[in-house]
């Protein structure tokens, strides 16, 4: 395997593919291509392997719900009602 | 309505027939079933817990005067979700939540100039151990500085695993351009995080 990008152009159509939403794992010519691509590129694995930490942590990520917002909601909505 | 036609409805759907005919109990359960859904897709967004609660409250009385509008040709919850993304859109407009965003042009692309930076391997192991204080509030002013319309579709799309036609169809986007803000999303979040995330040599 390269320790470098194994080839720039190539590289930057690879990381723009896998980086914008587009399955790698389809049975189709250019995912085939991609991923041979990525088995003998350093780069390209290390940078797809960032973005999928990057979009772990943020889906483990997870806010506290806070205990009275049903409450709120409702004083919300009756407010509406009262309004009408 | 009988027996039998209640019979094919999915408990949501029963839920929100009944709330549409006027049921305040159904309308209360479809509140206590969805709010925290909706609560923390909110947050995901803003980043303020202030801020979310508003807009919880905002969603649920846009569906309690709308509801009427759902015909159930898509699922309620990508129905909601339209509702919550342009409360936030909106938000952002009345308010100062983008206060800190930075604009997102066409230099947040792939460029071969920039390869040489995205070399370094971060730090391997399990992501759910490495959430410190210090990496929350990280990944928290990271989506700050994104503009709406990205975080959006990032939320929705990679956080919430909605699919790309939803996402798309819920921002009224062409499938193209939610993938063009997703990618820079991606790739604007990768790079804030990256110093903090790369490997030690």
């Amino acid at each position: 395997m390269n320790t470098h990008f194994a080839n720039e152009i190539q590289c930057v159509n690879v990381l723009k593919h896998v980086c914008g939403d587009n399955d790698i794992y389809a049975d189709t010519p250019i995912c085939k291509e991609i991923r041979k691509h990525l088995e003998q590129c350093t780069g390209c694995t290390n940078f797809l392997q960032s973005i999928n930490k990057t979009i772990e942590l943020y889906q483990v990520y997870n806010p506290n719900v806070p205990a009275d917002l049903h409450g709120k909601v409702v004083d919300a909505l009756r407010q509406q009602k009262s309004n009408k | 309505m009988g027996q039998s036609e209640h019979l094919n409805l999915d408990p949501v759907a029963e839920l929100i027939e009944r709330a549409k005919n006027g049921n305040e109990r159904a309308f209360a359960d479809l509140v206590k079933q969805f709010e925290n859904t909706v609560y923390s897709f909110a947050f995901k967004v803003c980043r303020d817990r202030e801020k979310a609660v508003e807009t919880v409250q905002d969603t649920f009385v846009n569906v309690y005067l709308k509801l009427g509008q759902f015909d159930g040709n898509s699922k309620f919850s990508t129905w909601l979700y339209s509702i919550v993304a342009n409360n936030c859109l909106m938000k952002r407009r009345k308010s100062k939540l983008e206060e800190s965003s930075v604009p997102i042009d066409d230099q947040f692309e792939i460029r071969s100039e920039d390869l040489a930076s995205y070399i370094t391997p971060w730090e391997p192991g399990p992501v759910d151990a490495m959430l410190s204080s210090e990496l929350k509030d990280l990944l928290d002013n990271a989506i700050k500085k994104l503009p709406m319309e990205y975080r959006v579709v990032f939320v929705m799309r990679d956080v919430e695993n909605m699919s790309g036609e939803e996402v798309a169809e819920v921002l009224g986007l062409s499938i193209p351009a939610m993938k063009s803000r997703l990618r820079r999303a991606r790739l604007f979040l990768r790079n804030e995080l990256q110093p903090y995330m790369e490997a030690e040599a």
